[in-house]
């Protein structure tokens, strides 16, 4: 019998996009939707009955479009019946998704499924509830032979070695997640978690102009990308325009200050997140935890927030020191791969034991 | 008090200055008539010469040209032929470049990777590839330990 290779894999499943890390070098992403031909039609041109990734976006016209996540959790509530349909079509768009995510780590590898061990760590926001957790868990088991789930921020302190003396804000599109490092596992009462986050300056962004331009014709998801390639909250940032169809003519539109309103949305309850971690601790701690701030996901890459967040930090705590990570994309999925890669053979076999 | 008088030449003084002018014209005279016969008398000479001459240098010059280039492009068509055009060379040369440049930039790529899956704990030795024995410290083994414990936790749980 041919020995099966094993393949770590660093899972984070964010609302927006759903990232993995593998150690066969394979790194990629997905946008977190799902997309269902809506008729015979559609179904024929694509081919198949699931479509996934940037191919969602470009033919949602023609796709019932579904978001497995929302403010970095499974869509289903605390108290959602098991055996409503939301909840079915929840678990099984998440499934597929991953599902897709697995593929796309052994496609290059060349193999058959069945030639693996897919060995998977997959992060979970900072204070997703048990349902969503073990829903998440479960999802994952039915798609890799051996999972562990861990907290998100908890896998990007990992990832870094800053296991101690720092304070994580990963700032995803549905949720932005604080969490101190303290040298022992974070509690509830170490993290923090707001819901303004990338999904929030999309909507203020696409309001503003709404209100300002209201001849043209635009929707969240041109705002969105729009916003990803250009957010910036600098001063000296350049004047930012967008082109928006107008009667079905385009028209170029000064934006610079809304975008700059937009993206600042966010940084008053994460400066409020912060304070409320550091003033809860050991007040000897409290400084070395000021200046050791690291930003990361997506939202880290806004131009002009790291001192944006410094500065309200020197004017409500007396001193802030904020670092951005190199890779924000993936620095999730990279701690993730590494404690995966770090977790001993026997630890894998008493999870899976247990099941 | 200035002497006003002039002295007055005497006869014999103008006499002298006259016969002196006089001689210089003859001088000159004499010599352009030497020049003058000497002009001629090579005209004379010179210029059958030169017609006799003349399509004899130009059939030599010509002759000479005419096997220099011959000589030229016999040789060049010979190196054409075993070396190529001067562009042939050119692309010969710059395709031998680019093929190294390649060469260069797949093993710049495999060095990248292979420091990639080192950093991973995966060394390239002579049998293949090996995985590194880690060591991780107890502050690391006691947070693996407690990711451990919470999964079971999760399964267990109704």
């Amino acid at each position: 019998m041919t020995k099966r290779k094993i393949l770590n894999i660093g899972i984070d499943l964010g609302t927006s996009r759903s990232v993995i890390a593998c150690d066969n070098g394979i790194r990629t992403y997905l946008p977190s939707l799902v997309g269902y031909p809506k008729d015979a039609v559609s179904r024929k041109m694509f081919g198949r009955d699931l479509v996934f990734g940037e191919e969602v976006l470009k033919h949602r016209m023609s796709l019932n479009v579904y978001r497995p996540f929302d403010k970095g959790m499974l869509k289903i509530s605390q108290d959602m019946d098991e055996k409503s349909p939301e909840y079915a079509r929840a678990i099984e768009s998440a499934k597929a998704l991953m599902k897709r995510l697995a593929e796309l780590a052994i496609e290059e590898e060349g193999g058959q499924r069945d030639d693996f061990v897919l060995r998977g760590v997959v992060g979970a926001p900072a204070l997703a509830n048990r349902k969503n957790k073990k829903a998440i868990l479960e999802i994952a088991v039915s798609v890799l032979d051996d999972v562990m789930i861990v907290s998100e921020p908890f896998a990007v302190a990992y990832g870094l070695g800053l296991l101690t003396n720092a304070m994580i804000v990963d700032i995803g599109a549905g949720t932005v997640d604080i969490c101190r490092m303290h040298g022992t596992m974070p509690t509830e009462d170490d993290q923090v978690t707001t819901t303004k986050a990338g999904d929030y300056v999309d909507q203020v962004f696409y309001e503003l102009l709404l209100k300002k331009y209201t001849d043209a014709n635009f929707t969240v998801n041109m705002v969105k990308r729009f916003k990803e390639e250009n957010s910036n909250i600098s001063e000296h940032g350049d004047t930012v325009f967008i082109e928006l169809p107008v009667k079905g003519k385009p028209v170029k539109y000064d934006v610079t200050e809304e975008l700059k309103i937009a993206c600042r949305a966010i940084v008053p309850d994460i400066v409020e997140g912060i304070r409320k971690l550091i003033a809860s601790f050991d007040p000897e701690f409290q400084l070395y935890l000021k200046e050791n701030v690291v930003l990361a996901g997506g939202g880290s890459q806004i131009i002009g927030l790291k001192k944006e967040i410094e500065d309200h930090m020197m004017a409500n705590l007396g001193y802030g020191k904020v670092t951005k990570v190199e890779e924000p994309l993936y620095a999730g999925a990279n701690g993730a791969l590494m404690l995966c890669k770090d977790m001993p053979e026997e630890y894998w076999h008493e999870v899976s034991g247990k099941e | 008090m200035e002497d006003k008088t002039r002295r007055c030449p005497g006869k014999s003084t103008l006499a002298l200055g006259d016969t002196f002018e006089y001689s210089i014209a003859s001088i000159e005279y004499s010599g352009l008539v030497i020049y003058s016969f000497i002009k001629r008398g090579s005209e004379v000479f010179f210029q059958p010469m030169v017609k006799v001459t003349a399509p004899a240098w130009y059939k030599t010059g010509n002759f000479a040209g005419n096997m220099a280039g011959g000589i030229y492009r016999k040789a060049h068509e010979s190196l054409k032929k075993s070396l190529g055009s001067v562009k042939g060379l050119k692309r010969l040369f710059t395709g031998k470049e680019e093929r190294l440049m390649a060469i260069e930039q797949k093993l710049t790529a495999m060095d990248t990777r292979l420091g990639y899956l080192e950093r991973h704990g995966v060394m390239a030795t002579k049998e293949g590839l090996r995985v590194k024995g880690k060591k991780l410290t107890d502050e690391k083994m006691m947070f693996l330990k407690t990711i451990v414990s919470e999964n079971i936790d999760l399964r267990v749980e109704e």
